[in-house]
């Protein structure tokens, strides 16, 4: 165990900080540090993925031997990657095979992963809220969770930081449930979507329906245009990566900016096997890092380290990292590392159609949809469970898979075919779920993978409160579609697991009490101050926004801290 | 790992030019397709059967001109389930049969009206099926051509209109009598 202590430090091995994960957060973090001096080595595991290296991205339909289906033996192979919307023919090379990082289902949960220089950032749904005070205060309030730490207030200033970077469309709409972002121009609504909004704020005048905010240039910045990124094409073909860096990605960003500061560096295919906690000096002193291609163990050693693995990961390293002085994992004082797991709950959806606007049409293909943002449980809790839930739905023209009149084949039905059809709708939610002990994941005792590191056994369910929040929603959904003017209404139950919302949160959750969580205001371990969590383990409850742009507010907010206290020397 | 490996060994080029995959560069090497599930005589069958589903029109030239039997095969081959190779096997065999008894000829040997009538009289008996949640073999063929087709490049970029690079999104877009959908 402490094997490490014989090692020389040497400038190869030795950084002022170290970062584990190059995602979204990783990728943040990497970029502040790197910006104020520090020496910063990220950890990746996986393989690198240069910046325009997206084998897939122009190809057509036809130049996939299956038009960009997967094949049979994929999905036997990969059950639960193969379940992931984002995944297909052209974006495959992004995601984990189930083969090679089995991870334990105590209750079935679909873990969906991204190893690769980048992380999830190559493939996520780049939608991007800021959270409201409402998503602070009210898990406390209502008293479902701790208190948050932080509050918007906090935040705020971040949140306008990295949206200057990153670059966010959308409108200033003026909510308190969806605070404003510094931002670019707006998507346009279609007109069908336009006359829904409209017909749906008339008889809820509290439900305002907006354009989605997404992380697409649609005018770059001059700092966006110094990054080497351009203006989003319309081709919606994100997962694959996008040539044109419109979207953000950890890959054409935040990671080659905090290379140019020549302070970077970054190491692909390094598994992070646990940190190193020295009992003497009672601080972390580095990381054990596995060669995911030879196998070798590696150290390095660094004054601070940010674990940005990704929310699970990180639980898994954390309780990895033991020692005499945390027997149970790093900063576990309290026995909750690795519990309370929350999720989002995108269980229910609508289908219906939308008769009038047959006139019109759109252009392009939008990343986005419209939103609505919660409007359960925000002055007063006014539902019978806790929590809330923001709603989205696109409008769009049926394609050749419909129905036509009359004969369903020969040359009338082709033609009919190559014609739009009428609007179809598609509506879905995003559900809170409430941070749980029982929610939780932990070691394996018996299973390892195969760079020796323990499997990790996800125990992770819905409950109760899921179960009556996702009927309201399927219930209010329909409410919001007839007043909308759709006919032909049906209601969805996916009965996916917990996991394929890729929105997993927690585990390592922040607070001011050293009893009851594991991250202090700053995001360091209460316990270990020199390491700070600031993916999405570090969520104290889930909200009902996309978690990402939190995330990497957190991490700019944390990282700048973090670098102010090494040079203050408190970190050292 | 075979094709990620082969995937990355590609560059691109920033937004010029057209990508073209390692597998099609083959094919132009090897015109000739290997037939991997079906008989090798039923695949100008598996052409036609497409073709009636999806003619030529004014517009666009029809199914058998995307080699929609040879795509048909593949695709069985690699992405059906053991059940549906089964189900469209038998389903092949199960329509020849039908077509002769019914229509008292070989389907390639009828004319182009009559083939479209068998489908049609076929098409509706499938339909009846789906309304009792089963799935009728033609629904298989048809599906197939269907996806086959319009995502081939004449089916996209012919009978619909295909944008690889729109490069701008507008919400209200006039659409006139006869305007095409987007492919994607």
């Amino acid at each position: 165990m402490s094997s490490y202590k014989n090692i020389e430090r040497t400038n190869t091995n030795t950084f002022d900080a170290i970062v584990i994960g190059s995602g979204i957060s990783g990728s943040w973090a990497a970029k502040e540090l790197c910006e104020k001096g520090l020496k910063t080595l990220v950890l990746e595991r996986g393989r690198d993925v240069k910046h325009g290296n997206y084998p897939t991205a122009m190809m057509n339909p036809w130049d996939f031997e299956h038009r960009n289906r997967l094949t049979y033996q994929f999905k036997q192979e990969n059950p639960v990657a193969s379940r992931c919307y984002a995944l297909d023919d052209s974006t495959k090379h992004f995601f984990v095979k189930d083969s090679e990082h089995p991870y334990i289902q105590e209750k079935p949960y679909d873990w969906i992963r991204g190893y690769q220089v980048g992380g999830k950032s190559l493939i996520w749904a780049r939608q991007t809220q800021r959270w409201s005070k409402y998503e602070f205060e009210n898990p406390s309030k209502y008293g479902y969770t701790i208190k948050w730490p932080i509050g918007y207030n906090d935040l705020a200033d971040w949140y306008s930081h990295v949206e200057k970077f990153v670059g966010i469309s959308g409108n200033k709409d003026g909510l308190e449930t969806l605070p404003d972002s510094e931002s670019l121009p707006a998507w346009e609504m279609n007109e069908a979507e336009k006359a829904m909004s409209k017909a749906i704020m008339k008889q809820y005048p509290n439900r305002p329906a907006v354009i989605g905010r997404c992380a697409h240039l649609t005018q770059p910045q001059p700092i966006h245009l110094e990054q080497g990124r351009g203006q989003c094409q319309a081709r919606n073909l994100c997962y694959r990566g996008c040539p044109y860096g419109a979207y953000f990605s950890a890959n054409a960003s935040t990671l080659p900016w905090a290379a140019k500061t020549g302070n970077l560096t970054l190491r692909p295919d390094s598994v992070v096997h646990s940190i190193l906690y020295d009992d003497e000096l009672q601080k972390a002193v580095g990381v054990k890092v596995i060669d995911r291609l030879t196998k070798e163990e590696h150290y390095f050693f660094a004054k601070i380290i940010f674990a940005n693995a990704a929310c699970l990961n990180t639980n898994l390293i954390l309780l990895n990292s033991k020692s005499n002085r945390f027997p149970n994992g790093l900063g576990n004082d309290n026995g909750l590392l690795g519990k309370y797991v929350a999720f989002h709950n995108y269980r229910g959806s609508l289908t219906a159609d939308y008769d009038g606007q047959l006139d019109t049409y759109y252009y392009g293909r939008r990343p986005t949809s419209i939103m609505i943002p919660n409007f359960r449980n925000v002055q007063r809790q006014d539902a019978d469970f806790q929590g809330g839930y923001m709603t989205f739905f696109t409008a769009d023209r049926r394609g050749w898979g419909r129905a036509v009149e009359g004969e369903q084949i020969g040359a009338a039905f082709k033609e009919q075919l190559s014609k739009p059809g009428n609007w179809s709708i598609y509506m879905m939610m995003q559900g809170e779920t409430i941070p749980k002990a029982t929610n939780h994941v932990r070691l394996s005792e018996n299973e390892v993978d195969e760079w020796g590191i323990p499997q990790l056994i996800t125990s992770i369910d819905y409950d109760e409160n899921d179960e009556k929040l996702f009927q309201d929603f399927l219930k209010e959904g329909e409410a919001m579609l007839k007043a909308a003017g759709c006919t032909n209404i049906k209601k969805h139950d996916s009965k996916q697991s917990p996991g394929l919302d890729i929105h997993e949160m927690g585990g390592v959750r922040m607070g001011d009490d050293p009893r009851t969580s594991l991250l202090n205001k700053w995001n360091q371990l209460h316990a270990v101050p020199n390491v700070f969590v600031t993916d999405g383990a570090c969520m104290t409850s889930t909200g009902v926004q996309n978690p990402s742009l939190t995330f990497m507010a957190i991490t700019a907010r944390a990282a700048n801290y973090a670098a102010e206290q090494v040079k203050k020397n408190v970190l050292s | 790992m075979n094709r990620r490996e082969a995937l990355s060994g590609i560059s691109l080029s920033l937004g010029l030019g057209i990508l073209v995959p390692s597998s099609l560069l083959l094919s132009c090497q090897n015109p000739d397709y290997q037939v991997v599930f079906f008989e090798i005589a039923d695949i100008p069958l598996l052409d036609e059967i497409g073709e009636t589903i999806l003619p030529n029109t004014s517009s666009s030239l029809g199914a058998k001109s995307t080699k929609i039997g040879n795509f048909m095969d593949a695709y069985v081959k690699n992405c059906f389930s053991p059940e549906n190779q089964i189900k469209i096997k038998e389903g092949l065999a199960t329509l020849k049969e039908t077509c002769k008894i019914e229509m008292g000829k070989d389907f390639l040997k009828l004319p182009a009206e009559k083939r479209h009538q068998f489908l049609v009289a076929l098409d509706g008996e499938a339909n009846k099926k789906s309304i009792e949640n089963e799935i009728h073999y033609f629904k298989l063929f048809k599906n197939l051509v269907l996806l086959g087709y319009f995502t081939s490049e004449e089916g996209a970029t012919k009978s619909l209109r295909y944008l690889p690079v729109p490069g701008r999104y507008e919400g209200n877009y006039p659409l006139q009598s006869g305007d095409k959908a987007w492919a994607l």
